[in-house]
């Protein structure tokens, strides 16, 4: 499963996204997802600067905001 | 480093850029009135120093690569002058071939044509530029090796370019190496370059140029990002060729999406151009995907990667950290 298709995963669907916050082997284990170690830091580095302090991900309206004017 | 720092270091070499050009420029046998048009609209297109943004840190990156390789105090400015038309160059291109507003063609003296035919000038003066090193005091071979980068690197994102234009929709991997020839292979140039008139120590080239190759693939995501900074600021879809098929946000939702549900997306993304109510339906699909959190990702993943390129013990340390601070200010990680 491609880093995609993790992300999809992880947006789509509650309860994943949440065991990945408290147990992440376990929780890629049992989806049968297989991460490099790199990936995974990718992801979780992704992950922490995408989530609002209210636990919600950010939208891609923020996103674009973050990077306003950097043209 | 402080911004105001990393911009005063831009502006010189921006200075110094128009200098190099301006002197070369004297001893060219072309006639005065277009070497007066082709200067007016050069400096239409530099950077203002009241309007500095993040890109014009890239400009630095042949002479801190060339710094951070060792390189000592002769860094030839032909290097920067030349990579710098060739980025006016190309973005102009880029911007007629897509129509787009990034750069404000429509309110200047030339017509679309004229500024394709002045893209055309800028690359030969740059190539100019680059040839005239091989009779000055620089190691030939380093030269040679420069020269034949700017080629290939520079037809490399020809093709990424070509890709681009002729593909209607693009799978995940294919748009990422696409990014990844348009642009990645461009800001590779740009650090391969400053890298090899300092060094034979290929190890160290090799570094620099995968930095500012991902460097490049940050900044192909940061412009898809720039469209929706556009649509948010109150303009229309309408008012723009864009096509939503090629933005890194709706691409990766076409790739995630169940095949069932494809289909309705792409029936909304068809319907932006007549529809702009679309848009918020369009909206509500990239997020619902989760595209925010996988851009974040993207983001992290070539920030992190380019770093890496960094760690480099044979690398100068000032300009590795200088480097490395222009990243960070790209990323938002400053």
């Amino acid at each position: 499963m491609t880093l995609a298709q993790v992300v999809y995963q992880l947006s789509t669907d509650s309860e994943f996204a949440a065991r990945l916050q408290t147990d992440p082997e376990g929780a890629l284990a049992e989806k049968g997802i297989q991460l490099s170690y790199e990936e995974k830091a990718f992801l979780t580095h992704g992950l922490r600067r995408s989530t609002r302090a209210d636990g919600n991900l950010i939208s891609m309206q923020e996103v674009a905001s973050m990077y306003l004017g950097w043209r | 480093m402080a911004i105001d720092e990393l911009e005063s270091l831009v502006n010189r070499e921006l200075d110094l850029v128009f200098r190099t050009i301006q002197s070369y420029f004297a001893n060219f046998s072309i006639s005065p009135p277009f070497k007066e048009v082709i200067w007016k609209s050069l400096s239409r297109l530099s950077p203002r120093p009241q309007s500095f943004s993040n890109s014009n840190l890239t400009l630095l990156f042949p002479r801190l690569s060339y710094q951070a390789c060792g390189g000592s105090d002769h860094f030839p400015p032909e290097i920067s002058a030349a990579w710098y038309l060739f980025y006016l160059a190309a973005d102009l291109m880029d911007s007629v071939q897509d129509f787009d507003q990034r750069v404000d063609l429509a309110n200047t003296p030339y017509s679309f044509s004229e500024w394709l035919n002045l893209a055309s000038s800028y690359f030969f003066i740059a190539n100019a530029l680059l040839t005239a090193l091989l009779d000055q005091d620089y190691d030939k071979r380093r030269v040679a090796s420069v020269l034949k980068s700017f080629q290939e690197r520079l037809l490399e994102m020809c093709e990424g370019q070509q890709q681009d234009l002729s593909t209607q929709e693009f799978s995940l991997s294919s748009y990422l190496e696409m990014l990844r020839k348009k642009s990645g292979a461009f800001f590779s140039l740009a650090c391969y370059a400053g890298a090899r008139m300092a060094t034979d120590d290929l190890g160290c080239v090799k570094n620099l140029a995968n930095f500012g190759s991902h460097v490049g693939s940050i900044l192909q995501i940061l412009d898809d990002l720039e469209d929706w900074h556009r649509l948010q600021a109150g303009e229309s879809p309408l008012s723009r060729s864009l096509n939503w098929y090629k933005n890194l946000p709706t691409v990766y939702t076409l790739e995630v999406l169940p095949d069932d549900q494809k289909l309705a997306f792409r029936r909304v993304i068809d319907n932006l151009a007549e529809r702009p109510e679309e848009w918020q339906s369009y909206v509500a699909w990239v997020n619902q995907t989760g595209a925010a959190l996988y851009i974040m990702t993207m983001l992290t993943q070539e920030a992190e990667l380019a770093r890496k390129h960094l760690h480099n013990n044979r690398l100068q340390p000032i300009a590795q950290a200088t480097l490395i601070c222009v990243l960070n200010r790209l990323v938002g990680e400053n």
